[in-house]
């Protein structure tokens, strides 16, 4: 992200560029959709027709991005409340940390940590679209403010994570898919049976956000890269969504989607933007 | 029209969402209490439930039973024979009979987090003889099965006589290597009337048949420093011929380990609830109480200590500590077998630090 702050505003991708973009954004909406229509089905709704909830999380997206822009850019500030909740809900936990099962540190053996750097990464999945908002946000805001921004990021997946590795023995995180579902789910309250559910409810609402943020990305690529501003072609790309992504919505289908993002998130955050960075840096010093 | 149509369409599918998976009370029963033990078949599983109907408005207790190749098979067989299919979403407590737990008791246990709907914060317990007694007690028990069972293991939970023994937690250490399961161990006493016993103890997954008494589980619980809201221990001293009664504040355990050797170490801080003679109020008795209950209660460690090795079940976690930091003598073999070799040494130091109203 540091790196994204100094050269974002030498990111200037030509048609080819933003035409790949618009294609992996739809492949991230197809995989994130399939995913979570998938963990809605096992989770809360094992008899509704997946076609149903995908097309409630669908119409949101198709919703704000047939309205104004600002319909969009604001959703996300529904869900910032909500982090504080699941904050809280997580530490409820802290009793049932086990922190020797953080240990033995196994550093001899490279190749594991290198598998698990790589695969972590898809945590990061979107982080591509800093170096495309970035320029639209207030200019001063850098340094410490910034940092401080990025460091609350990296301390909330960090703080997941540890809580992850101390509430469950190592031999069982294989075969726990939604190891934050299950935390929540231990807990034990008054004021509600089912405490993952809630975190689920975020969870989905984070993900319509991330899902309507992707479609407006493909929407305002074709706007701007391509001058095509149709409105048939944003409703017909919903539907075929839907279709495609209802088609990938099962265990195997769904983890290999999962499994493959990871490739191309490295390819669209790494590599593509130092490409279309350095081209441009070369094109301006000739 | 067009936007209206799409605000319609939205609107509507909001409403369908959960159409499908509503679960209306009226179409099963839920059930407060169950049983698991071995069926007369070879692997068969016998489940029995507690539940409450409505008649002439008013609530009473029944009981049906199920046999099947597995938990979620004896739970079906018992649903075709009850009114309502058996919901065990609100289960609080599951009884587990002592000869099922003798065998890896996980595969009982799956279906219960498999299914989301399902409660993993249950309470567990280990029973000891016939199954259907704890449903129909032959002792007059002042209350229905259904409350008389949760009531009783907040209580124990409450007074330290057993930890906190869920589900969830007890699945968590079947599945960890460096600790073993303790449990609250249920008989049919002398009246008839379902009591707790103290506490079973596991290893590698399975029940060992050994136990620990009453005030064992207690102290086992304070090895552990695991508290709960009121821990009390009584000793008779013989000296001042007098019983003395504490409450621990807190415990801080110590544990250093070196090659096969272990060392305990606790720091146990206490209120005197009770003690006749009343002279606490002289610096000189406080010490003589300090050093009589630190002696007493190292004498109970290390007695609870030789019965764990014994029965290879380490409750106490030393495993996680080796486990994490000693890996030559984690990797000596099957820690359950290293645990019960292990030299262990054990050291109290009690500090009075209240003496209640009195003194």
């Amino acid at each position: 992200m540091l790196l994204y702050e100094k050269f974002y505003e030498r990111f200037k991708p030509g048609r080819f560029v933003a035409a790949l973009y618009i294609a992996y954004w739809s492949f991230t909406i197809i995989s994130f959709l399939a995913y979570i229509n998938y963990t809605l089905a096992v989770w809360i709704f094992p008899h509704t027709p997946q076609i149903v909830t995908m097309a409630i999380i669908v119409g949101v997206s198709l919703y704000a991005n047939t309205r104004r822009i600002e319909s969009v850019i604001n959703l996300p500030a529904i869900i910032l409340p909500l982090f504080p909740i699941f904050i809280v809900f997580l530490f409820m936990a802290t009793p049932d940390l086990v922190w020797t099962w953080l240990f033995p540190i196994e550093l001899a053996n490279i190749k594991p940590l290198l598998k698990g750097l790589f695969m972590t990464q898809g945590t990061f999945i979107g982080i591509e679209l800093y170096l495309f908002f970035r320029k639209y946000v207030i200019q001063q805001v850098k340094g410490i403010p910034l940092f401080i921004y990025q460091s609350t990021w990296f301390f909330f997946f960090f703080t997941i994570l540890v809580f992850i590795l101390l509430f469950f023995p190592v031999n069982t995180i294989e075969f726990i898919p939604e190891p934050l579902l299950h935390i929540l789910k231990a807990q034990k309250v008054t004021f509600v049976e089912r405490l993952d559910l809630f975190f689920l409810f975020i969870w989905v609402i984070w993900s319509v956000v991330a899902i309507t943020l992707y479609f407006f990305m493909c929407v305002q690529g074709r706007r701007v890269y391509f001058n095509n501003e149709s409105k048939r072609i944003t409703i017909l790309s919903h539907f075929l969504i839907i279709i495609i992504a209802s088609f990938f919505a099962t265990k195997d289908r769904s983890d290999m989607l999962r499994q493959l993002i990871v490739y191309p998130h490295i390819l669209f955050t790494i590599l593509i933007p130092a490409i279309v960075i350095l081209l441009n840096r070369r094109s301006k010093n000739e | 029209m067009n936007k209206k149509m799409l605000m319609v369409f939205l609107f509507v599918l909001f409403l369908l969402g959960g159409c499908w998976d509503e679960a209306q009370y009226k179409d099963i029963t839920i059930v407060p209490v169950m049983g698991l033990t071995n069926g007369e078949g070879e692997n068969e599983v016998k489940a029995i439930f507690s539940f409450p109907t409505f008649e002439q408005q008013t609530i009473t207790y029944t009981k049906s039973e199920g046999t099947g190749i597995s938990t979620r098979a004896a739970r079906e067989d018992a649903t075709h024979h009850t009114m309502e299919a058996l919901d065990v979403s609100h289960l609080e407590v599951l009884l587990l009979s002592s000869e099922m737990a003798k065998k890896n008791l996980y595969p009982e246990l799956d279906m219960f987090f498999r299914t989301p709907r399902n409660r993993i914060t249950s309470y567990i317990v280990i029973v000891e003889g016939d199954m259907e007694q704890y449903f129909t007690p032959p002792g007059a028990v002042k209350s229905e099965v259904a409350n008389y069972y949760p009531e009783l293991l907040r209580t124990a939970e409450l007074y330290t006589y057993t930890s906190v023994s869920t589900m969830e937690n007890a699945v968590k250490l079947l599945l960890d290597d460096s600790m073993d399961l303790d449990l609250p161990y249920m008989i049919i006493d002398d009246n008839g009337i379902p009591t707790l016993d103290g506490i079973a103890l596991f290893s590698n997954n399975k029940f060992t048949g050994q136990t620990l008494g009453k005030q064992e589980a207690i102290l086992a619980n304070l090895m552990k420093s695991k508290l709960g809201k009121y821990t009390r221990l009584s000793y008779e001293w013989k000296e001042k011929n007098s019983p003395i009664t504490i409450e621990v504040i807190k415990v801080r355990r110590k544990l250093k380990i070196s090659n096969e050797k272990v060392n305990m170490h606790f720091d146990i801080d206490i209120s005197v609830d009770e003690f006749p003679p009343n002279d606490l109020y002289k610096k000189g008795t406080r010490n003589e109480a300090e050093k009589f209950l630190s002696g007493e209660i190292k004498k109970d460690f290390e007695k609870i200590i030789t019965t764990t090795q014994e029965a290879k079940s380490d409750i106490f976690g030393v495993g996680r500590r080796v486990h994490a930091f000693h890996q030559d003598l984690w990797k000596k073999g099957d820690w359950q077998e290293t645990y019960a070799a292990l030299s262990i040494e054990v050291d109290v130091n009690v500090n009075m630090k209240r003496t209640s109203i009195f003194d």
